[in-house]
């Protein structure tokens, strides 16, 4: 279950927000497009990380609440000539709808049904938007404008303000989505991940959990997408296309599911890994094969799990020489005592 | 077969492995659905409702097997089944189990159980022992009006049986109580009615005492024992 105040979790988050406006004031504009590109990841993954975490829902279609949610935002801008919170509006409830009927359909698969059915989703709005005149097809649409927020003196247009946004925005998403799983919502589908059959018989139908959380998370894909189409000022169906889907599990995995900053560690490492890699090889998808690997190597925790291992040996350490100094005291017998509990907090901790 | 069970009784069902009675308590409980006939409770007919709606009209199981929330606390898991009942885990933006009256309830729970010392451990890391009281308290923790027990002391020591007992002998009377059980000290103790499966059938249907002095029954199942 996701603890709410778990040091290590926080730590990690204030860590990843931190370096991210540190980047976006000192990085130069290649940076920040990066960082900008990490950051829309970010708020995908953890959007998927709603699903694929905590019910253990794994879901291969989110690219279709994305694309719809950059469509939404482009359609009603550059087309239809909407202000932009009207667009956002509109792009939200979209992606939201989608998620409810695609809650709504999968509510009773399972397993390889579950991705299977994701990905048909998935798929169908890809070729529904490639084959769409109005939709510019395979040439996507141009000309999608940034907020104007120049009344607050901000200028988005600037890539530093823009990526410092997505930044802040990412860590919105963060803290909502932490106190939604930190809730009897959270808890129970918490509970539907790991023992459906015994929701079942505490009285708990499953279903309407099921199909909420994915309400939430294609609303939180969307709403990546809207971010998308801004940042690039343009919207094409590969943001549809189940590349993306897998992308976005792929990172959500690599940073470690059911920890909501682990797939956002994870956004970060892959989209650093693609630019970086690139750079000197054509073949940056097997580094990140070769990554996706090591990072499922122990039990598919990922990255973040790697850091609860690490403070578990930590803290296991530090116990052992805490009781090796007591021994050594000749006023050892109180002392030791009183560390007696402290192996206690460390099992703890690993769980 | 047929099988009648009265507001309050202490049912024990026995017979030997794959009587059948494992089968009955899914049928019982809505997690399969009979190929034929028809199940009641309180008069009605429950027999094509599912195993979420039978457990919210106050039927309450626990597992031959343990079927817990292995990786959070035995907090969260008693938490769950309280919110559950109290019908409060539909909330979004903030966390019932916090609530004053719903963690009173929950640490009644656990030491009525003898979890209390155990409430903060992740359920994966207990003892077998332990496990199976937690099974009991999620069933409990409905406060059902039938309880269904399949094979509550499996696997446990005697003291721990013994514990087990002083509580379902605890339960308030208008509680049913069903109870599958290998034990025969504690079904002879509990129960004050017994039956047995054979096949799937019902062989034999009388108190405890009856049950002792039966050929039929000291053939089929305790003649293993005798």
């Amino acid at each position: 279950m996701l603890r709410l105040f778990d040091p290590l979790r926080t730590l990690l988050a204030l860590l990843l927000l931190l370096a991210g406006l540190w980047w976006a004031r000192t990085g130069d504009y290649f940076g920040r497009e990066i960082l900008a590109e990490m950051a829309v990841f970010a708020i995908a993954a953890m959007g998927l990380d709603l699903l694929a975490g905590f019910p253990r829902l794994v879901s291969m279609g989110h690219g279709l609440f994305v694309g719809i949610g950059a469509y939404g935002y482009a359609v009603a801008t550059a087309l239809w000539g909407w202000s932009w919170p009207a667009a956002i509006l509109l792009a939200l409830a979209l992606s939201a709808l989608a998620g409810l009927l695609v809650g709504l359909a999968t509510v009773r698969a399972r397993d390889v049904f579950y991705i299977m059915a994701t990905l048909a989703f998935g798929q169908m709005g890809y070729v529904w938007v490639v084959r769409s005149a109005e939709l510019g097809g395979d040439d996507g649409l141009a000309g999608v404008p940034r907020p104007e927020l120049a009344a607050l003196g901000l200028d988005l247009g600037d890539s530093a303000t823009f990526a410092t946004l997505l930044v802040l925005l990412a860590a919105a998403v963060y803290l909502l989505l932490g106190r939604l799983l930190a809730s009897g919502f959270g808890r129970t589908l918490v509970a539907i991940g790991q023992n459906e059959r015994r929701v079942r018989a505490l009285g708990i139908a499953p279903g309407p959990y099921r199909v909420a959380a994915t309400t939430v998370s294609g609303t939180v894909a969307g709403f990546a997408g809207v971010l998308a189409a801004m940042h690039s000022m343009y919207v094409s169906p590969e943001l549809f296309h189940w590349t993306w889907s897998g992308e976005v599990l792929t990172m959500a995995i690599l940073g470690g599911v059911g920890s909501l900053v682990g797939p956002a560690l994870g956004a970060a490492a892959v989209v650093w890994l693609k630019y970086a890699v690139s750079g000197w090889t054509e073949y940056w998808g097997l580094f990140l094969g070769l990554f996706l690997i090591l990072a499922v190597w122990t039990g598919g925790q990922g990255l973040y799990g790697y850091l609860e291992r690490l403070r578990a040996w930590l803290l296991r350490t530090l116990t052992r020489q805490e009781e090796a100094d007591a021994r050594g005291d000749r006023t050892g017998q109180t002392l030791r005592r009183s560390h007696r509990h402290r192996p206690g907090v460390a099992a703890g901790g690993e769980g | 077969m047929s099988l009648q069970v009265a507001r309050g009784e202490r049912l024990a069902v026995i017979g030997p492995n794959g009587a059948g009675k494992t089968t009955l308590f899914n049928l019982l409980c809505g997690e399969l659905r009979p190929s034929g006939g028809m199940i009641r409770i309180q008069g009605r007919d429950v027999t094509r409702e599912d195993a979420v709606a039978r457990a919210r009209r106050g039927l309450s199981r626990s597992f031959q097997q343990n079927t817990l929330f292995d990786e959070v606390r035995v907090r969260d898991n008693l938490a769950l089944a309280v919110l559950a009942r109290r019908r409060r885990s539909w909330v979004f933006w903030r966390d019932p189990a916090r609530d004053p009256d719903i963690a009173r309830e929950v640490e009644d729970l656990a030491h009525r159980l003898a979890l209390a010392e155990v409430l903060d451990q992740p359920v994966g890391t207990l003892a077998y022992g332990t496990r199976r009281q937690l099974e009991i308290a999620l069933a409990l923790a409905r406060e059902p009006e039938v309880l269904m027990l399949d094979e509550p002391t499996a696997g446990m020591s005697p003291e721990e049986t013994r514990a087990i007992l002083a509580l379902v002998k605890q339960l308030p009377e208008s509680m049913t109580v069903v109870l599958i059980e290998h034990d025969l000290d504690l079904v002879f103790e509990f129960a004050r009615r017994v039956v047995v499966l054979d096949y799937g059938r019902v062989v034999f249907d009388g108190t405890p005492e009856e049950a002792r002095r039966s050929p039929v029954v000291r053939e089929i199942y305790m003649g293993s024992e005798a």
